[in-house]
């Protein structure tokens, strides 16, 4: 069976120019108009891909250093989002009441130093504490589909820097249903292990880990207080 | 386009936004048996189901869509102005259970076809004020879904396979025509999906920075299934994914020629004339279910894969969603009779 086409009648005129604007509000809305700032390219990989740009254009003979090209790369690209922002104006009401976007950057980079969060536990009469639960890890696996729900993930899962902002809600949560569901768990810590992945053949493999962004809490309130103001 | 004869080259082009405007009008203006975007409708209210659902069982509802001074996330309770379930029914904890409600009962009216319409505005509604509430726990998927919602929205998704196409007709497929262009809309936002995240992506996703995205991806804990560690000889393999990501999400506009020039290959010039002999849409499509399968094999990513592959139906033509259910009905009656022959 074959689609019908039918006959157009004014409605069909005024629908096909309905349509057509809401694909040209969309493809506005959803151009990829960088704004780049001076975080971006202030971070190691900033730099680099600074140094790259900067020999490509020296090399077409743009004759600009690094310094004037970061410079004006800042400038340029916020006077275009800003343009860009101007235009979308009028129509981003309905983005935000539905709360859809049409730019999509899904895994955009990879990272070279991913983090590894880590949930231990330390429990009565111990000194040492365990692993309770990791990902990617079939023997810590306490809670596991709690905090590997994808929802939750978007809290624990870090930017490549920093933190996100709901992150201290996420840890009050934490320690609650741990000191909930394991009655002689004394202490809990949650701290992020950070590693470099090794392309094969790209010299020799980096073993160097390095710990951040460590938490504690205590069952004991009286510890509890002592951690809070250590 | 080839001249009309007796048609001077300059009256040719003259006349081309005008052909161009017809032919868009009459396309949109097309309409076609409701099956394949009845699929769209199904799938993608079973999942956003399925998810609601896990977060119920966990028990985690009102962490996710209350206010932080009840156990809550996030700080949208402090937003100016509050998100509109906050406004209504207050900042409480009992506000996340009706908006949770609210989105369940949504998504089981949206996949039976109960008053299909208003549930898909419904799950749109209730789904926007679930990422108000809780930004950080929206996803990609989220959004994609929510937009496929709203197309569900202008369409007629419900005159088929639904409860309200039964109450109607007397039978779940009715056979109705529908205006074709939501699905046509649904397969330019899953292209646009593609094209889009395939242009952001930078660093090592191109061949000059070594293709070894994959490799790393698939490193990180946080969202790989299996410990890569020792399995080096695999490098390789997943440079040749990385390739293959990049040319599945920079196609999609050359497939949305080869849909065109297989719609009407009386317009296929040279290259409509390539992709059809080469079948580009059907391996097009065979990369996509292949990439989403490759993603739940190999990486935990929640709802995503399935959400995706939820709105794939709408890249079949009605025709051949009932051929494929006939040949799968065939094939079960013949396997019935020969159980009962042996039996």
């Amino acid at each position: 069976m074959e689609p019908v086409p039918r006959r157009p009648t004014l409605w069909s005129h005024i629908r096909g120019v309905l349509l057509l604007g809401v694909l040209l509000i969309s493809f506005c809305q959803g151009f990829p108009v960088p704004r780049i700032e001076a975080k971006h390219i202030d971070r190691p990989s900033g730099r680099l891909a600074l140094q790259r740009w900067g020999r490509i254009l020296r090399g077409l003979g743009f004759e600009l250093t690094n310094d004037e090209l970061r410079d004006q790369t800042l400038e340029k690209s916020g006077a275009i989002a800003d343009w860009h922002a101007g235009l979308v104006a009028p129509v981003m009401p309905a983005f935000h009441h539905t709360q859809i976007r049409q730019r999509w950057s899904l895994f955009a980079s990879s990272d070279p130093h991913p983090w590894w969060i880590h949930v231990e536990g330390r429990f009565d009469g111990e000194d040492e504490y365990r692993l309770l639960w990791r990902p990617m890890d079939s023997e810590a696996d306490v809670l596991q589909p709690l905090f590997e729900y994808r929802r939750l993930r978007g809290i624990w899962n870090p930017g490549s820097e920093e933190l996100r902002g709901d992150h201290p809600r996420f840890l009050r949560f934490t320690f609650n249903i741990l000191f909930e569901e394991l009655p002689d768990l004394a202490a809990a810590r949650i701290r992020y292990q950070r590693f470099y992945v090794h392309i094969p053949g790209d010299g020799p493999p980096n073993e160097h880990v390095e710990w951040r962004w460590e938490s504690r809490d205590h069952r004991d309130p009286s510890q509890r207080r002592e951690e809070l103001q250590r | 386009m080839s001249r009309k004869r007796g048609q001077s080259r300059l009256e040719h082009w003259r006349n081309r936004p005008r052909r161009a405007w017809r032919r868009w009008v009459s396309l949109m203006d097309t309409r076609e048996d409701g099956v394949s975007l009845a699929l769209v409708r199904i799938a993608v209210a079973l999942v956003l189901l399925t998810d609601q659902l896990i977060a119920g069982t966990l028990g985690i509802v009102p962490n996710l869509w209350g206010p932080h001074t009840q156990g809550g996330l996030a700080l949208a309770a402090n937003q100016e102005p509050m998100p509109v379930m906050f406004e209504v029914f207050g900042a409480d904890a009992g506000t996340a259970y009706i908006l949770w409600w609210l989105m369940v009962g949504g998504c089981v009216c949206l996949a039976l076809g109960i008053f299909s319409r208003v549930a898909a505005a419904l799950v749109v509604f209730a789904s926007a004020q679930e990422a108000m509430i809780f930004p950080i726990g929206d996803r990609g998927i989220d959004i994609a879904l929510r937009a496929i919602c709203l197309i569900l929205v202008f369409s007629r998704s419900g005159s088929s396979l639904s409860v309200e196409g039964f109450v109607r007709r007397g039978k779940l497929r009715t056979g109705d025509l529908i205006p074709a262009w939501p699905r046509y809309f649904c397969v330019l936002q899953i292209c646009w999906i593609y094209f889009s995240a395939g242009f952001h992506k930078r660093g090592d996703w191109w061949p000059w920075q070594g293709s070894s995205a994959l490799w790393r991806i698939l490193h990180d804990p946080h969202f790989a299934r299996f410990d890569l560690s020792g399995w080096e000889w695999v490098y390789p393999f997943t440079q040749l994914g990385t390739l293959g990501t990049m040319f599945f999400e920079l196609t999609p506009p050359i497939f949305i020629l080869s849909l065109y020039y297989r719609r009407f290959p009386q317009r296929a010039g040279r290259i409509g004339s390539l992709l059809n002999r080469i079948h580009f849409r059907e391996l097009w499509l065979t990369l996509g279910v292949t990439f989403h399968v490759g993603l739940i094999l190999t990486m935990r990513l929640g709802i995503f894969p399935a959400g995706v592959l939820a709105i794939y139906p709408a890249f079949l033509y009605p025709d051949e969603v009932m051929h494929f259910t006939r040949v799968v009905r065939s094939k079960l009656r013949i396997g019935r009779k020969r159980a009962t022959a042996a039996g």
